[in-house]
Order: structure tokens, then sequence, then C-alpha cells
């Protein structure tokens, strides 16, 4: 069959619509730098989403649990051979998704008699500054996009549906994301949350404008009060371990 | 690394989901520890412990310390070298032997604890630990017998979930673990600082178990100063050029190290206490 180069064509736009139809219903990860650190946020369901990477790398997914774990494992294994075999300041968000995640993720794509692999994910480096910060997003395709710099006000949503981040990137003008203080930023983070998953599910032409800010009618809207989050925290980057799980009460949430 | 690779020992094309073992993991990267030249090479035996490193219960946990000299045969090549290494936030590393291989060995295991905790999003067990340095020094069989990469570390670790009083580990240099109920020393000023804490413990009334952390830095800073006396490769407390030995507690609170500060109030103390 992969001889013939149509029937190859055909077979991977197949694959893209399976993988694309399996990861519909996937609930949206937002993450938002701000001076505090970086905010993974996501709805908390039966498996965890939010994963440590490295000192100072998260990883956020959506996908088949399996696959995700496939993914997870990768990254952390090569983070820790590159810090062990060079130095921890070595290990960037950058090298581990052009050098590592993406080939493997592409690789893995066009392997049309393998089983695919159902996985989205965002991954966040924190830096010494919000504006050092760096988050990617990474497709199943082996496909990515960074954002920093100023780009970081925007701030990073992944969704079931792809249509849905590239709505909130191709917005114009972009809207620019409330990032002061960690509650503030939560609140931000949720809104996002909400909008994505509106905008993914039965309110398609949803505004962010039209979208709550009071934390109970966003918890309303997204129809569950349990949330995952998780933050690179700044104020530990002396420190090897720079992930933790704030309180609800910490975030306002 | 650029693909979703097959786990060892599993069958072929399944994918790997990870072990948690960092050894592994370098193995199968090629990154193996011990070059094979030097495993098969002959060269006569040196000296490998030129050092003290010393740790005891104390009333609130457990004190670790070492001094910071590093000698090669009659030279002393470096007067700040750290010895006493934090490996994680509830576990203490302190070398005696060749610094290359030791080094490497806290290097390995710092990166083995996180990758584990990371991996398989659980904490490495108190026990675990424990058996991982062993097994590091097992693995370092050839060099040892060799004379040029021996290793005889002590290991002051807790479980902050499930046994928050902290243990003394000590080793011998084929790897086996031994648990120290009152003290553990290691590394060519040792005989000293030993003979010292059997008496202590013994004979003074007032055993390192009943000591406060005051009183446990204080002798600390005595031991490595004996050890100094009787051993050249014992930095000690060095007055001259206020080069102060390491000094690490783990108690039920975790982790902390002692201040320069501190130390050398403690030893200032000490010596005015003597006028």
């Amino acid at each position: 069959m992969t001889e013939e180069p149509y029937r190859w064509l055909e077979a991977i736009q197949n694959r893209r619509e399976y993988i694309e139809d399996q990861l519909t219903p996937g609930l949206p990860v937002v993450a938002i730098s701000a001076d505090p650190g970086i905010l993974l946020l996501t709805v908390k369901t039966s498996t965890p989403k939010l994963f440590e990477i490295y000192d100072h790398l998260a990883l956020g997914s959506l996908g088949h649990p399996a696959d995700i774990e496939k993914v997870r494992q990768t990254v952390i294994d090569a983070a820790h051979i590159d810090g062990f075999t060079r130095s921890p300041s070595d290990v960037s968000a950058r090298r581990l998704v052009s050098y590592n995640l993406a080939p493997a993720l592409k690789a893995a794509f066009e392997q049309i008699f393998a089983a695919p692999l159902l996985f989205r994910g965002i991954l966040a480096e924190l830096g010494t500054t919000p504006a050092d910060d760096a988050i990617w997003r990474v497709d199943y395709d082996g496909s990515f996009s960074a954002q920093s710099g100023t780009e970081l006000a925007h701030g990073m949503v992944i969704s079931g549906p792809r249509q849905v981040a590239r709505d909130w990137a191709a917005q114009t003008p972009k809207v620019t994301l409330e990032r002061g203080p960690l509650k503030t930023a939560a609140l931000s983070a949720l809104r996002l949350l909400v909008w994505a998953k509106l905008r993914g599910t039965k309110d398609q032409g949803i505004e962010f404008s039209a979208v709550p800010t009071d934390v109970a009618a966003l918890k309303e809207k997204l129809g569950t009060e349990a949330l995952e989050f998780a933050l690179l925290d700044r104020s530990l980057l002396s420190l090897p371990i720079t992930y933790r799980v704030p309180s609800a009460e910490e975030l306002g949430l | 690394m650029n693909s979703f690779g097959t786990r060892p020992g599993g069958p072929e094309g399944t994918h790997a989901t990870g072990t948690g073992d960092f050894s592994d993991l370098l193995r199968r990267n090629g990154n193996h520890s011990i070059p094979a030249e030097i495993l098969r090479a002959s060269a006569p035996p040196t000296s490998t412990e030129a050092t003290t490193v010393l740790s005891f219960h104390f009333k609130d946990g457990v004190l670790i310390a070492g001094d910071r000299r590093a000698t090669a045969g009659n030279v002393i090549m470096y007067d700040r070298a750290d010895k006493v290494i934090e490996l994680d936030n509830d576990t203490i590393l302190a070398i005696a032997g060749t610094p290359a291989t030791a080094f490497e060995m806290a290097r390995t295991l710092q990166t083995s604890f996180q990758y584990y905790r990371r991996s398989q999003l659980q904490p490495l067990s108190l026990s675990a630990k424990v058996r991982a340095l062993g097994r590091l020094i097992k693995d370092n069989l050839a060099m040892t017998l060799q004379g040029v990469g021996i290793v005889v570390p002590i290991l002051a670790a807790r479980d902050p979930h499930h046994q928050p009083e902290p243990s003394l580990y000590f080793y011998d240099a084929l790897g086996a673990q031994f648990q120290a109920v009152d003290f553990a020393v290691s590394g060519s000023g040792s005989p000293a600082a030993r003979s010292v804490l059997q008496w202590i413990n013994r004979w003074s009334g007032q055993p390192t178990s009943q000591r406060d952390e005051k009183q446990a830095v204080q002798l600390a800073l005595q031991l490595l100063d004996v050890a100094a006396e009787s051993d050249s490769a014992t930095g000690g407390v060095d007055r001259r050029s206020h080069v102060f030995p390491q000094v690490k507690l783990l108690t039920r609170d975790g982790l902390r190290s002692v201040s320069v500060e501190t130390l050398r109030e403690s030893f200032t103390a000490l010596e005015a206490a003597q006028k």
C-alpha cells in the first residue's frame, strides 16, 4: 500500500480524521504565565493530565491515558538524560520539543500500520522572569508552536476539537489576559478554560468577553466544581523542584 | 532519543512505560559509569579514603558532618570540598573515598530519586534509597578491587510520610548496608572520631542522643578537630582561612544546613571555654 503514494496519502488522511475524532471529547487544558510562575489548569477527571517533567518543566495533556503516559515518559527520560549528561540548565523545552518529542510523534503518526497515538499537549518552561517563560503546544502529528515574550499575555490553550486552539490563536486583536497575582492569573485561566470548553461544545460562537468573571458562574458554565491545577513556582527557582500543586484557596478557585 | 522505545525485556514493539530506574535508563543510552579500559587496566592501589565524615543521632534527629580537605597522596589539593551532599529534601550523603567516583554516585542518586518520583508519580521509599546506594557501590566493585575508586559513604535519610524519624546507614566497600543505632563514621580520620564517640556514648553520662542541637554541633566540630590532629588528610577547622566543616541536620521537620556563622560562633565558644 505504501508503494502507492495516493493510497499512503489517503491512509494518512484517514488516520488524521480518526485521531481528531477520538480527541474531540478531550477537555481543554490552559497554561498561563504570570509573575508567580506558570499556572496550568484543566477539568479534573479520573486520570491526571498535568505532570511534572523536570526541575522547571511541566506537561499538560489530553488524549488517551496510555498514550499520554508514553509521551510523558519519553519527555521525562530525555530531560533527565540531558540534565545528567550536561546540566539541568541545559534542559530546555525548545530542545525537548524540537529534537525529541516532535520527531517521535511525527514518526509514530506516519507509521500507518501501527496504532496511532492519541495525544495533544502543552509543555511549559519556567524562566527567571515571566519574559523568560516559554509555552509550547505539541500535537499528535509532531507539529508544534511556541509562545514566548509578549505573546505569553495571550495564554495557551489546547482542546479536543483542534479548531478551538486555532480560533484562540487567530483572534484579532488578541485577547490580553490579566496575569498579576496568582489569584488574578487563576481567574483568567479559568475564564479561558470555560471559553474553550463552550467553544468546543455547545456554544461555538462565544466570544471571550462574554465569559463570566465570577468563579461560581464560571464553574456553573463548566459543569463541574472539580479542577486540576499545577504551578511552576518562580519563588522556588533556586531549588531543584519548582512544580507544586497549590491549594484551591491559594488560587481563589 | 527520538522514538517511543521498546521496554527492555518486554515483547518486541511494546512501548516503554518506564520502570523509574535511572541507572537502567543510563545503560540503555550507552552511558556507562566505568569505562571498559579502566576495568581491564591494572594499577597499583592508592590511598582512597583520605577524609573524615561522621554522623550521630542527637535529641532532635541526625547530624551529619564532614571536613573540607581533598588530598592526592601527601598533597592538599583543595580545602573547600563539599563531602556532605543533599540528595533530596529527606536524604543526605556523606562521602569518603575517591572523589570522582563518590561525586558521580551522588549525582546519579540525585537524578535517580527525582527521576523515579517524576516518572512513577510517587517518591522512592526509604529502603529503596538505601539499597540504591548499596547497588552503586556494588556496581563499582571492579574499581574498588583495584584500589582506585573505593567509596565508603554514610547516608542519613527519612521518609516524611511513613517514617519521619531520620535513620542512619553506613556501608562497606562492597555495598553492604548497615543501620547505625547511635553513630557512623568513615574515612581515614574516622578511627579517632569513632573512639571519642564510643567513649561519649558509654561513659560520658550524656550520650549523643541526649544532646540538643547546639551541643551536637559543638561535638561535631570537636570530633573533626580531633580527627584532624591525627590524620593529615582531614581538614578539621581551618582557623587561619576560616574554612569550617560542613554540618547538616535531618530532623522530623526536614533537612537543614548549619550556617558558617553558627559554626564560627560554636567553635569560638568552645575555644573561649578552654581559656
